[in-house]
């Protein structure tokens, strides 16, 4: 019989390891930590992707793919960045159209319709109309404007989120922010049409 | 004054800052405000943030995420299955080449067999290593004519190379 090599007794010995404790991070600690970043992760994917199921199934991947890479973060916003990137590639992986925003509105929206109430019913129409924005903005223009505006997230966090320069954060969200602005004023302008 | 081009305001950040924490318009002060009304980035930004902010917290309220207990035993629960089927990788690759190293063999030695087979049922009929039992097979072979003695023993020996070959199969799965 072949004898092992040490690189192989060693590869063993670090699955073995693997299989007994998988992940660095312990329990407690991811307990936390998906406690805090769960919500925002599906709400995060959910709005890119324009896609409720698939962001139910891509968050479980998304935590599996951060603790398996098993990130040296200093803090815990490093951590947080780093499991945004996770999500945001595979929402590359998983793109496949622009679709617009899934907008479950509630029950009081909707009735505010008819019960007259102006602010809620004013809220529903500007859904409305960012749902109707959102389906003609690509996977990255929505990435960075959720990542700044419905996050608060700085540039340099969003580039490390996404993981792009901080240099050209600047722009892309300029530019991103300028189609949006347009795309709401236009379908502002279709409803006041109708 | 307001540039359409302008592309960054160093009070954005403090804008959105207000936004999020529900500030704007009515908790924040008077200059950030009038600073809204004469900056194009900011008018932008206050129309914008407020929108994308309240869906956000409409899609954290819509987000069902499955109980951290369970999320963390299917994550742990996959991580140990793909551990183990690292770990084991190699004893599946030398598994399957002993398997395919027996069946090569058995083609390999399949013609000389099949020659040999040719003359094995003149043999048994002559045979007396084993009379008894020499006995009870030449009465039995004694109803097949030559070509299903043949058969008979081609089955047999595939029967013994497949059966092994099955064996690893079944429990290389495990």
């Amino acid at each position: 019989m072949r004898d092992l090599t040490l690189s192989e007794i060693e590869r063993l010995q670090v699955d073995a390891v693997a299989a007994e404790q998988p992940f660095v991070m312990d329990e407690e600690s991811f307990r936390a930590f998906y406690e805090e970043t769960a919500r925002p992760l599906w709400a995060y994917l959910s709005r890119v992707l324009g896609d409720n199921a698939m962001a139910d199934d891509l968050v479980q991947e998304a935590y599996y793919r951060f603790l398996r890479a098993a990130p040296d973060c200093e803090t815990e916003a490093h951590r947080r960045h780093y499991l945004f990137r996770v999500a945001s590639n595979l929402a590359r992986d998983h793109w496949r159209r622009p679709r617009p925003l899934q907008i479950a509105l509630d029950e009081a929206g909707e009735g505010a319709v008819v019960d007259g109430s102006q602010d809620l019913a004013a809220d529903t129409a500007r859904r409305k109309d960012l749902g109707r924005a959102w389906a003609h903005l690509s996977r990255r223009d929505r990435e960075l404007l959720w990542l700044a505006y419905a996050h608060g997230s700085a540039h340099r966090e969003i580039a490390a989120a996404l993981g792009l320069r901080t240099a050209s954060i600047k722009l892309m969200l300029f530019r991103a922010r300028k189609r949006l602005a347009r795309l709401l004023r236009q379908a502002e302008a279709e409803v006041g049409q109708t | 004054m307001k540039r359409p081009d302008q592309r960054e305001c160093h009070r954005e950040p403090e804008l959105v800052e207000a936004i999020i924490d529900g500030r704007w318009p009515e908790g924040c002060d008077e200059t950030l405000r009038q600073h809204v009304g004469d900056c194009a980035v900011c008018a932008e930004v206050a129309e914008i943030a407020p929108l994308l902010n309240g869906e956000h917290t409409a899609a954290c309220h819509e987000a069902g995420p499955p109980p951290v207990g369970a999320v963390w035993w299917r994550l742990e629960a996959r991580a140990r299955r793909e551990a183990m089927l690292r770990a084991t990788r190699p004893i599946l690759w030398t598994q399957g080449l002993a398997a395919a190293c027996v069946v090569g063999l058995a083609l390999g030695v399949l013609p000389l067999t099949l020659e040999v087979l040719g003359d094995w049922d003149a043999w048994l009929y002559q045979s007396a290593v084993l009379p008894e039992v020499s006995g009870v097979v030449t009465s039995w072979f004694a109803h097949l004519d030559h070509e299903n003695i043949q058969l008979a023993l081609i089955g047999c020996v595939s029967v013994a190379l497949l059966i092994p070959l099955a064996l690893y199969l079944a429990l290389s799965e495990e």
